[in-house]
């Protein structure tokens, strides 16, 4: 169900990898593949951010190309030949069929099986899932949850046991959590915060120490073998929760072994003194190396998850990010349906669980489930904690939805089968016992609610299968519309504009475009680029904003010094695609101001006196000058593009362009694609520049 | 409490240690302070002669807290006060799982040493 659920874009368009992150992955584990993993570890991209070049081997996370590499690998061994690209399509859908598994596990582990059942049900076809990791959105979330589920599993198994066997295997699913994606943090985080609460609750267990004790040292030093993460776990703030609550572990441990050897009036001595000197001595240490700055500050990724105007103001890029966005309310109901609903239900019978023996369970069985219960109330707890962490959380960024889908379907799993359980007993006992009056009513308040459930799950199964077909398969790449008599007309500029650069432009030459292109444009055309996604250079970026929105000649001064051969804008004017170039250019002007050469640039320049930003005749000149205007609507003016309406009409913007007649004096048109979508210019050398 | 004092307790305790724990809980606790003695002594090493390398040290070090800490699994998992709190596990099955802890661990330690 998982996997077929996710193949609407494959069906409708064809195997393409989706939007601009995925080109990038695949770019690097066609690299992988081809060339194998020393190379790949000792990568160093030139063409990428001309001229500072990337160390691709110690800034990304290798987990999802390795995966995808090895599941090549493998399959070539069979001698079943199945192409890169593929393979790299279709490994998302296959994971989430095995996050389905695994949510199955984690579920049980927790309740029982039914509710397994119940949650991996609905870990298949929840939206918030799913955007991430539809057949083509080669991400690195698209496995991320699944080894995140699947550590949580073991990390519930080994608390269980107290066993190190299972404390191990869940080091072992952590180091590949770390590989796959930088939101390991989380994990890292909230293990420890599991046991503080349970020490801060008294239930601190020999099992627990043995846990979490391995898991955190063998996990702590597996993770540094990835690159990208190397010493961090030991420098930033975002670990040290989890070393000191090591530490904690440790002296609980340590006080609790005395207890059980003194007698009660030494012990309390030997309390006083201890509590003194290791609390001074924690303090003293923690403060000294934060203030000698051994241990970074929180980077500002966080810092914008407390504060989230703090992203706006100061660092416009995280802003601009549209992941990064607070979430809305239907965002939620979008990404969750059902589930959202039936959370609180989970929270009230947790609850219940929690607190009290349930009136419904019988008496034997709560005897023997004395010890039972004790283990759900442990791992409901976590879940609590689990429940705060991401309930802060996600409505600060909309990218973070997707990690609270998974604990929306385990929990509402627990609760629909709470639920279930409950009323599916008293039918039961309704049919055996044959008593009347309060018995028979109770059987149709019982079958009243079974059937509301199955409603409500089957509506949930809907909605998710139609979000998933509206809103999460088109892949960016190539775009489709309705035409005026209903058929359908495929958009393939991007491609048409890639494979042209690819073919027609010499090896050498560099592709100056905004960074949101970058990954395709190395992936697919095989040219070198001076900023993509990876946004790593704000300088560098904010170097090409400033070339965008300036003058011809003071772009000209910029483009010459970092070498540009060729420009490529996107513009949806004439067949109007909003996510163009112009839609972001105000982004383009914030940045390219943010850095010091840029500080001429000021946002209120390019808008009306009246505070709009309008492109036509009303506009500001100093919009109507820029690089970027005369890039997108260069010969626009004479095309017509709806009835009745004026030459250059603007189908995105609504408005007739202001300035329709120019020429350009430093740029040559190279191509433009056929729906006018990318439009690339060739930068005239020296020589031939008119003034 | 203010007829006896740290130092009475601890020679108590100490006392105590000597007389009550089991001989394999012993073999095990003197393996601890030797490991305690190495951590603190690459500690110490490195506080004087500086980080660099940085990854020996760390993988050096955390091998010792690692092997400090899964002895001290071991040392619970093993002793018959705490039975009652590892069910399924018996001594043996504590000791494999030990070993294989230190397998992966020193795998781990000797690719990060560079």
């Amino acid at each position: 169900l998982a996997f077929c659920v996710r193949l609407f874009s494959v069906l409708r368009f064809e195997s393409v990898i989706h939007e601009f992150d995925p080109y990038f992955n695949y770019r690097t584990t066609r690299f992988l593949a081809e060339k194998g993993f020393y190379d790949f570890h000792n990568w160093f991209d030139e063409m990428a951010w001309y001229p500072l070049g990337r160390i691709i081997g110690g800034t990304i996370y290798p987990g999802l190309m390795v995966t995808a590499a090895a599941f090549y690998n493998v399959l070539h061994y069979l001698n079943l030949t199945i192409d890169i690209r593929n393979m790299c399509v279709f490994l998302a859908p296959l994971f989430s069929s095995f996050t389905a598994i695994v949510t199955y596990h984690l579920t049980k582990e927790l309740s029982n099986s039914g509710a397994g059942l119940v949650a991996a049900a609905f870990m298949a076809i929840v939206p918030g899932y799913i955007s991430r990791s539809v057949a083509g959105s080669y991400d690195n979330e698209g496995i991320a949850i699944f080894c995140m589920l699947i550590t949580y599993t073991l990390w519930i198994k080994s608390v269980k046991t107290g066993s190190i066997f299972w404390s191990v295997l869940c080091s072992l699913a952590y180091f590949y959590m770390v590989s796959s994606w930088g939101g390991y943090v989380f994990l890292i985080n909230l293990i420890p915060i599991h046991v503080l609460a349970c020490i801060v609750t008294g239930r601190f267990s020999h099992r627990i120490y043995v846990a979490y004790t391995t898991v955190y040292c063998v996990g702590t030093i597996l993770s540094m073998q990835i690159s990208f993460v190397g010493f961090q776990p030991v420098q930033t703030s975002e670990h040290m929760g989890a070393l000191g609550v090591f530490g904690i572990c440790q002296i609980v441990s340590f006080v609790a072994y005395l207890k059980s050897k003194l007698s009660a009036a030494h012990y309390a001595i030997f309390w006083q003194a201890l509590y003194y000197l290791v609390g001074a001595i924690f303090f003293g240490a923690v403060g000294f190396l934060t203030l000698s700055g051994k241990i970074a500050p929180w980077t500002g990724r966080f810092y914008s998850l407390l504060d989230p105007s703090y992203a706006k103001n100061n660092i416009p890029i995280i802003a601009s990010v549209s992941e990064h966005q607070p979430t809305t309310w239907s965002s939620f109901y979008f990404d969750l349906q059902m589930l959202v609903f039936l959370f609180p239900v989970t929270i009230c019978s947790v609850f219940f669980l929690f607190t009290m023996d349930l009136e419904i369970m019988e008496k034997s069985m709560m005897i023997k489930n004395g010890i039972s219960n004790f283990f759900c109330d442990l791992f409901q707890f976590q879940y609590f904690n689990h429940l705060k962490m991401f309930l802060t959380i996600p409505p600060y960024q909309v990218r973070l939805m997707l990690v609270l889908a998974p604990v929306m379907a385990v929990l509402a799993g627990i609760g629909v089968n709470h639920i279930l359980t409950t009323f599916m007993k008293n039918l039961d006992t309704v049919v055996v016992k044959d008593k009347k009056g309060l018995q028979g009513r109770f059987a149709t308040i019982s079958t009243g609610v079974v059937l509301l459930v199955s409603v409500l799950l089957s509506l949930f199964a809907s909605h998710s299968v139609w979000v998933t077909s509206e809103a999460y398969s088109s892949p960016s790449i190539v775009l489709s519309a309705r035409g005026g008599d209903g058929g359908r007309i495929i958009f393939d500029d991007f491609r048409e504009a890639y494979y042209w650069l690819r073919q027609n432009t010499p090896e050498n030459a560099k592709v100056m475009s905004w960074w949101d292109y970058g990954y395709q444009i190395t992936a697919m055309a095989n040219r070198t680029i001076l900023v993509d996604n990876n946004t790593w250079n704000n300088t560098h970026i904010s170097r090409v904003g400033q070339a965008m929105a300036s003058t011809e000649d003071k772009a000209y001064e910029i483009m010459r010094e970092l070498d540009v051969d060729y420009v490529l804008v996107i513009f949806g004017g004439l067949t109007g695609y909003s996510s163009d170039d112009i839609n972001k250019f105000l982004w383009m002007v914030r940045i390219g101001g943010s850095t010091d050469r840029g500080a001429h640039i000021k946002e209120s320049d390019y808008y009306t006196p009246t505070g709009e930003f309008r492109v036509d005749a009303e506009g500001s000149p100093v919009l109507q000058n820029c690089m970027m205007y005369k890039m997108c609507y260069y010969r626009f003016g004479q095309v017509y593009t709806e009835q009745s309406k004026p030459t250059g009409y603007d189908r995105v913007r609504n408005a007739e362009i202001g300035n329709k007649d120019f020429e350009l004096d430093v740029l040559d048109e190279a191509y433009t694609t056929e729906h006018w979508i990318v439009r690339i210019y060739k930068v005239r050398p020296q020589s031939l520049k008119t003034i | 409490m203010a007829s006896e004092n740290i130092f009475s307790v601890a020679t108590k305790f100490v006392g105590d240690y000597m007389t009550k724990t089991p001989q394999k809980l012993k073999v095990i606790d003197s393996y601890l302070t030797y490991i305690l003695i190495t951590g603190v002594m690459q500690f110490l090493y490195c506080a004087l002669v500086g980080t660099f390398p940085f990854n020996s040290f760390l993988s050096g070090f955390i091998s010792c807290v690692a092997s400090f800490v899964l002895a001290v699994n071991l040392r619970l998992q093993v002793n018959p006060e705490n039975s009652k709190d590892f069910k399924s596990i018996a001594p043996e099955r504590a000791f494999a799982d030990f070993l294989f802890a230190h397998v992966v661990l020193h795998l781990v330690v000797i690719n990060f040493i560079g």
